[in-house]
């Protein structure tokens, strides 16, 4: 059990159900992560509204936008956003040996082109907190203002939801065994 | 100087994202938009949601402006944000944190220092940020304090702190002109 309830529709005040609508018809259905966060409705509403914009919306290659949720799920260690994401990665054609290489730290060490890029600059910005001008070129050089920009506050959207899915105990959707 | 992408003017945007700039500036009060807010809006639709989120947990919060505040005061020094630090330290101050505590958390020796119940929410946010990992001891003292919605409040808001100040990492936006670091 996470460490607060799971909110459903019906324990929702009528003017707070538009949220947990909201969310189910954007991702297809509420599950465990949305739930807990749900005990603030308003708040998660607004937090689930940039999700959806950065993941489904932000104009950035869809594999690469998988790479860079990976190196939030892996640094913020939350199986959570990790397994969701692996099997996500994996539809979209990153392959084993990239997956693995993110899940034990070693990449950007054997990526390649955009995708070290990307892992380089989630990395950095994750684990040291400085992007140098060399990995924040690279980027910008390749994105453009609009999509680095959005690369980044994607990478903060699932780094933060990681650290608030670890700070509630928010367990895994019934089923599915974590990957991470 | 600048940031390492432009600081969009008003006058850049479509209609929508001048509605975006005007609600900001708005929702904060200010005669003028931010510079870190300014460098988002290169994205106009992921800032606009984002502030939208960040004025629902700073204005509408469920927690008390004391431990709002403190809570950003502590999730700006762990990401060494000056632009954060410098306006959430005044507003800390306004709403009761006491200027020794203040200190304390600026020079990392929190939560020695803090009154009792401060040192539970910089336990909460330490061990968020830096351990990923919030013991139960932990969790249940934030809990008796602020009840389940404060709590989520809490976790939400040390979120969206972490993310504007991590932003502000890769992007590099400066201070307003005339302001200086307090932190």
């Amino acid at each position: 059990m996470a460490r607060v309830p799971y909110i459903k529709r019906e324990d929702l005040a009528p003017e707070d159900q538009q949220h947990f609508d909201g969310i189910a018809g954007s991702r297809g259905r509420v599950g465990p992560n949305f739930s807990a966060l749900l005990n603030s409705p308003e708040a998660t509403g607004r937090l689930a509204a940039f999700g959806e914009y950065v993941r489904f919306h932000a104009e950035i290659d869809e594999r690469l936008k998988e790479l860079a949720i990976l190196c939030a799920a892996r640094e913020a260690n939350n199986p959570y956003v990790w397994t969701a994401h692996e099997r996500l990665a994996r539809e979209k054609g990153v392959n084993d040996a990239v997956i693995n290489a993110i899940r034990d730290r070693s990449a950007p060490t054997g990526l390649r082109g955009d995708d070290a890029r990307i892992v380089r600059y989630a990395k950095e910005l994750l684990t040291t907190h400085e992007v140098s001008d060399d990995t924040f070129g690279a980027v910008h050089r390749m994105l453009g203002n609009q999509a680095t920009v959005e690369l980044t506050l994607l990478i903060m959207y699932y780094s933060t939801l990681a650290h608030a899915l670890q700070a509630l105990k928010v367990d895994l959707p019934q089923g599915t065994a974590s990957t991470l | 100087m600048a940031a390492r992408v432009p600081y969009v003017n008003r006058e850049d945007l479509d209609q929508e994202g001048q509605q975006t700039y005007d609600r900001i500036r708005r929702d904060r009060g200010q005669p003028e938009v931010g510079y870190q807010f300014r460098a988002l809006l290169n994205s106009p639709k992921a800032a606009g949601h984002l502030t939208s989120l960040g004025a629902q947990l700073r204005f509408d919060s469920s927690m008390p402006e004391r431990v709002k505040e403190l809570a950003i005061i502590l999730t700006a020094r762990e990401w060494n944000s000056g632009i954060e630090w410098t306006g959430h330290a005044v507003a800390a101050e306004k709403a009761g944190v006491s200027k020794a505590s203040i200190e304390s958390i600026r020079t990392r020796r929190a939560p020695q220092g803090l009154t009792k119940d401060e040192a539970v929410i910089a336990r909460y946010v330490h061990q968020m940020v830096r351990d990923k990992n919030v013991t139960d001891d932990t969790f249940a003292a934030a809990h008796a304090m602020l009840g389940t919605q404060g709590v989520v409040d809490l976790t939400l808001t040390v979120c969206y702190y972490t993310a504007v100040a991590m932003a502000q990492i890769a992007l590099k936006p400066e201070m307003q002109p005339g302001r200086v670091s307090t932190l």
